[in-house]
């Protein structure tokens, strides 16, 4: 108990000496934020990207099979495309897509054949023919009963139906979900022929062998690819972008070396004081607890508060800043969800990298005094 | 209702915990400021730990799993990291020979943006 007192008298006397210094003590606190908020950004954005890419690829289909001809893609026949994936051993699911990229007022939009999914989740249900769900980042001025004009292979108007979830905008941001004869009068695909065939397996180790099969079972050429493919290419184009905001970890090593010179220079100017303490009786350990008190009463709330920015700056729902940062969204930017898993790791990195350091500096400017004859500090001018 | 009054009357003003502290210590008015000053830091920090935890355990832990049920409900290939009709979201892996317009309608896109590196696979391709 007495030595809990008097590690609080010494954190009392530390306030005491914040207080006479307030402005450089509040300077040192919005330093220390900043730095720790920047530092948790930059080491959690890539982080939490890629394990929310890799949440929702593994939500993808398997296996995406799409015809191809001298030209390039060309409309699936259903029948034969279903005939063949169907009589392949591992092959789970195989149902054809029709979807495409149409353009409307605002932009590119990924139109989606509703028919062709299950049934959607409530309040939402399927659309009608002539009516269109969309995303939050199509034709965002409109409201229900608005009129939305697509254009594809011929140009349609569709009533806006309703809008899908922001907080799916990850998935649903600029996707039309339209009925499958809207989306086959889009596309310019006939009654028997769909955008491509998708496929389910039961072990993700089963594709590479799957893939070979479907080739041969296909009565036509054909491109494929797969979930790990395309996760692992999602990976790469994430941690790309990523990385040009870890370029600021440069400039924040550069504030953490001014921060440390910062508080040397201010320990050779306490070196007077601490030679009077001294001579009042302070005890070595007296004089560095106050220096260690002192920094923790200043640095503890500030990276605590510089954490939690970096955490609210990534993980607020609906952040668009990335998005426009990132990845060349201009006008309405996808809100983002990301998940939280695994933020402890880098949020204790980044506590780590600001906290080392300054804390050695601290320490070192009352070790300064402390190593120092009191008669020899109290002659310093 | 005399009871009450009397209780108004003989009740010293409310302290907080480390004023009382203080005074029982007989430590001067600036300890006892010092002492609040100790006590708010100590649970704005406590505050913002818990904050943080609780956030991270009770909603931003899962707050992808709407996006991830609508990409299964409707089969899609790519999250909308990258606008629509982009060659990040549009076909991955694809071969540049292969026009992978789904529509004949829309414009080609650029291909000096492919990414060589992805590589493809299939037959047939020209």
């Amino acid at each position: 108990m007495n030595l809990l007192g008097r590690y609080h008298d010494l954190a009392v006397w530390a306030i005491g000496d914040l207080r006479r210094e307030a402005l450089p003590s509040v300077t040192l606190f919005v330093a220390l934020a900043a730095l720790t908020a920047l530092l948790s950004v930059a080491l959690l954005l890539t982080q939490a990207l890629s394990l929310t890419a890799d949440r929702l690829m593994t939500q993808t289909p398997a296996v995406v099979v799409r015809r191809v001809d001298a030209g390039g893609w060309s409309p699936l026949p259903v029948g034969e495309a279903l005939a063949g994936a169907q009589g392949i051993a591992g092959v789970l699911h195989p149902r054809v897509r029709i979807w495409g990229v149409v353009s409307s007022a605002t932009g590119p939009v990924n139109v989606v054949a509703a028919t062709a999914a299950p049934e959607l989740p409530p309040p939402w249900s399927a659309p009608l023919p002539g009516q269109a769900l969309v995303g939050s980042g199509i034709a965002p001025g409109l409201s229900a009963g608005a009129d939305l004009l697509l254009t594809g292979a011929q140009p349609i108007s569709l009533k806006l139906a309703g809008r899908l979830p922001e907080n799916s905008a990850l998935a649903l941001h600029d996707v039309a979900l339209v009925h499958v004869l809207d989306a086959r009068a889009l596309l310019a695909l006939a009654e028997d022929q769909a955008s491509d065939l998708v496929v389910d397996v039961f072990h993700d180790q089963e594709i590479e062998a799957i893939v070979a099969e479907l080739i041969e079972a296909m009565p036509w050429p054909v491109h494929i690819t797969t979930r790990p493919e395309n996760t692992r290419r999602l990976r790469v184009e994430l941690a790309t972008r990523g990385a040009a905001v870890s370029v600021t970890l440069i400039p924040a090593a550069l504030a953490v070396m001014t921060m440390v010179a910062a508080i040397g220079l201010w320990g050779r100017r306490q070196r007077r004081r601490m030679g009077l303490f001294k001579a009042l009786g302070w005890t070595s350990a007296d004089i560095l607890h106050l220096h260690l008190a002192r920094a923790l009463l200043v640095g503890l709330p500030a990276m605590l508060s510089g954490l939690t920015a970096g955490y609210l700056l990534l993980f607020w729902p609906g952040i668009t800043w990335v998005p426009r940062l990132l990845f060349g969204w201009n006008a309405a930017a996808p809100a983002l969800y990301l998940t939280a898993r695994s933020a402890v790791g880098p949020l204790i990195l980044a506590v780590l990298l600001v906290a080392v350091p300054y804390l050695t500096a601290s320490f070192w400017a009352g070790w300064q005094a402390v190593a120092a004859d009191p008669a020899d500090l109290l002659e310093e001018t | 209702m005399v009871r009450l009054t009397l209780s108004a009357v003989i009740t010293p003003p409310r302290r907080s915990f480390s004023e009382k502290n203080a005074v029982k210590r007989g430590l001067p008015r600036d300890t006892r400021s010092a002492n609040l000053c100790l006590a708010w830091l100590l649970a704005i920090s406590l505050f913002l730990i818990a904050a943080l935890v609780l956030d991270g355990i009770a909603r931003a832990r899962d707050q992808d799993r709407a996006a991830a049920h609508w990409i299964k409900t409707l089969d899609l290939s790519m999250p909308a990291f990258w606008p629509a009709g982009s060659p990040q979201r549009l076909m991955p892996g694809a071969f540049p020979a292969i026009d992978l317009r789904p529509a004949p309608s829309i414009p080609a896109r650029s291909w000096e943006t492919f990414n060589p590196s992805s590589g493809s696979r299939g037959q047939g391709a020209p």
